[in-house]
């Protein structure tokens, strides 16, 4: 069935699967239920943001002195650095976990998929106090899997597996493992499996049908999944105090510092808005090569 | 067509709203008739100040108390620049109080108004904080890797890793741990200050390595000694005392730990000033202190404490004299002028 696609007017719309053009809804009344939630988010997001912005840039008056304590001080690049090695770290380790794992749930259906989605959900919902907690149980020196390992004669004496980078980094992919295990499977989900047979009607074995076909048409899951681990990631906070070592600084660790003790809150506000530039930054690079509207699930 | 859902669409947004109204309006309301408002730290600490002191400040005034928690510096600030101020009283820690009179946040005290004040001792007396508690935070150990006979006594034993091996926890701040680096380097106690910043990054690199965990919260060194996560600790005498109360596997040596007041401050432009004046009198007496003392070790500047309670339980308090002389006083006016440069410096250090 052909459809005439034409350039629509500001007052048309046109539907996706049939083609046909019918007139828009005026824009206030087809925006009204939107309005409530604008206002919500304009109250209570973007004007704390301009706030944040003002503190950071206007001390009273304008003035860079901020960013430039910040450019200066080797500490917080350090612990920029630090930040953005860590949340990379813990990115890879959550693909090469999620990948198989999303791969299996979207190929088996009803009951089976019911119980994984469920098993990848439940951490997911459990306060991330108490899972910091169980980790510190398990993994302590004097911890269950120390313990375990001892007795059964695998080593002679406990192995250090908290207060440092394992610690942290197992910590932050038990939280973030589910967002990168569903951004893989919906997209995966939508994988024609036809391609696959067909691929390997032609000759291709399992590997090269992976290769060649499978994995390129799940790079899209992969870069949202990727995008939003690492985004998750920079952020985080009570992970890595709680089970990382001295040396495992995160940049929202010195906010924090900088904000409730020493009530410095333009240097807060700048390092805040520095590291919501980083995330900006690889957003618009991403974009590029992600059509970002998949991620949102319109296709 | 369009008219009826125009009409559905004009009910939604009324019901949203209607609900938003509805969530926020008796917030705005919780502020109003509030006799006195008290802000501090939660947890054991909490029932122990409700127990001992605001029940029966109630009882014996009328004056309901409503209690909040946790305190925190950067919401004082905002509250007091918004000038809507909740708190009443607030608990007012060694970090930071310089710098909240310095911004302008605290209320002078009225001491014409707190009669038992006079005769306590003038460091809990000061124009704009009374004391509130005094706390130490000293060099513990387990148990089962060492013993009242044999165990770290002083900040050089702590340092001395052959003599005394095992896994070691300290606090993950300067504060502190510059003094008793210097102590562990030999300077006498009174000479500590003003602190010899370089000396003590030098002697605190020796104990960097054998460091397992830095702490962060209260509760943490007590339950990593317990755990015997570590063997060595400094923790806070309270949480100690909590332990081996109980029969808890903790020591806890008085030698070379080093001693803090919490206060009581009123922010600036509290509502209920008169009643808060009131508290404080009532908290200065004597005889409250013997059951929040047996829960939590932290006499306050009240100055007769030592009369009600026993000689066993008198050797657990910081500011008893065999133990108070053994100790550091950490001297919160230098920190208060020097707190960000050594938090930088102290961050850079734990990086390399």
């Amino acid at each position: 069935m052909g459809k005439i696609r034409r350039s629509l007017s500001l007052k048309e719309i046109q539907t996706f699967r049939t083609g046909k053009i019918m007139k828009a809804a005026p824009f206030f009344k087809g925006t009204l239920l939107i309005w409530p939630l604008l206002l919500f988010l304009s109250v209570l997001f973007f004007y704390p943001l301009l706030r944040m912005a003002y503190l950071a840039f206007f001390k009273p008056g304008f003035t860079l002195e901020n960013f430039i304590v910040i450019f200066q001080t080797s500490l917080y690049i350090d612990v920029l650095t630090n930040t953005l090695k860590i949340s990379f770290l813990v990115t890879l380790v959550c693909l090469f976990m999620g990948y198989p794992l999303a791969y299996l749930m979207s190929e088996v259906s009803g009951k089976h998929l019911a119980w994984m989605i469920v098993l990848v959900l439940v951490p997911f919902w459990t306060s991330v106090l108490i899972r910091t907690y169980s980790w510190m149980v398990l993994l302590g020196y004097n911890g269950v899997l120390n313990n375990l390992l001892i007795k059964l004669g695998l080593i002679s004496s406990p192995v250090p597996l908290m207060y440092n980078k394992i610690g942290v980094t197992v910590g932050m992919v038990h939280i973030l493992l589910p967002f990168m295990i569903l951004s893989l499977f919906s997209v995966m989900k939508g994988i024609d499996r036809e391609l696959l047979k067909a691929a390997q009607n032609l000759g291709a074995n399992y590997f090269q049908t992976f290769r060649r076909v499978f994995f390129p048409l799940s790079l899209p899951g992969v870069g949202a999944g990727c995008l939003l681990v690492f985004i998750m990631g920079i952020g985080f906070f009570i992970t890595p105090a709680l089970m990382g070592g001295r040396k495992d600084m995160m940049l929202s660790m010195l906010i924090d510092l900088q904000v409730t003790e020493f009530l410095n809150w333009g240097l807060g506000s700048a390092l805040a808005l520095i590291l919501l530039s980083v995330i900006v930054i690889i957003f618009l690079i991403s974009s590029r090569y992600l059509k970002l509207s998949q991620i949102w699930g319109m296709r | 067509m369009m008219k009826k859902a125009f009409k559905w669409q004009l009910l939604g947004v009324g019901l949203s709203l209607f609900l938003v109204l509805f969530i926020m309006i008796p917030r705005l309301s919780f502020a109003a008739e509030k006799e006195l408002v008290i802000c501090a730290a939660g947890g054991a600490f909490a029932d122990a100040v409700k127990k001992c002191f605001i029940s029966p400040f109630e009882k014996e005034t009328g004056i309901k108390v409503t209690f909040v928690s946790p305190w925190n510096f950067a919401k004082l600030k905002a509250m007091v620049d918004s000038k809507n101020v909740e708190w009443d009283i607030m608990e007012n820690p060694p970090e930071t109080r310089h710098r909240a009179l310095k911004e302008g946040l605290l209320e002078q005290l009225d001491y014409s108004k707190i009669p038992r004040s006079k005769g306590c001792i003038p460091e809990g007396i000061q124009p704009y904080w009374m004391g509130l508690v005094y706390y130490a935070t000293n060099y513990c150990y387990n148990t089962k890797a060492y013993s009242k006979e044999h165990h770290p006594r002083t900040s050089v034993d702590f340092w001395d890793i052959k003599k005394f091996p095992g896994r070691r926890s300290i606090r993950n701040t300067p504060v502190g741990n510059l003094e008793i680096a210097l102590l562990a380097d030999g300077v006498p106690r009174d000479k500590i200050y003003p602190i010899d910043v370089d000396r003590a990054f030098k002697k605190l690199d020796e104990i960097k390595p054998h460091i397992a965990v830095w702490w962060k919260e209260g509760a943490q060194p007590a339950q990593l000694l317990t755990d015997k996560e570590v063997d060595l600790a400094t923790v806070m005498n309270g949480r100690a005392f909590a332990v081996y109360s109980q029969g808890g596997p903790i020591g806890l040596e008085w030698g070379d730990g080093f001693l803090q007041m919490s206060a009581w401050s009123i922010p600036k432009g509290a509502k209920n000033k008169e009643n808060a004046h009131k508290f404080l009198n009532f908290f200065l007496k004597g005889d409250l202190w013997e059951p929040f003392l047996r829960i939590m070790p932290y006499p306050g500047p009240a100055k007769d404490i030592y009369k009600y309670i026993p000689a066993d339980l008198a050797k657990e308090m910081p500011t008893y004299p065999e133990n108070y002389k053994k100790m550091v006083y950490v001297n919160d006016e230098w920190w208060a002028n020097n707190i960000e440069k050594m938090r930088e410096r102290w961050d850079k250090w734990m990086l390399k």
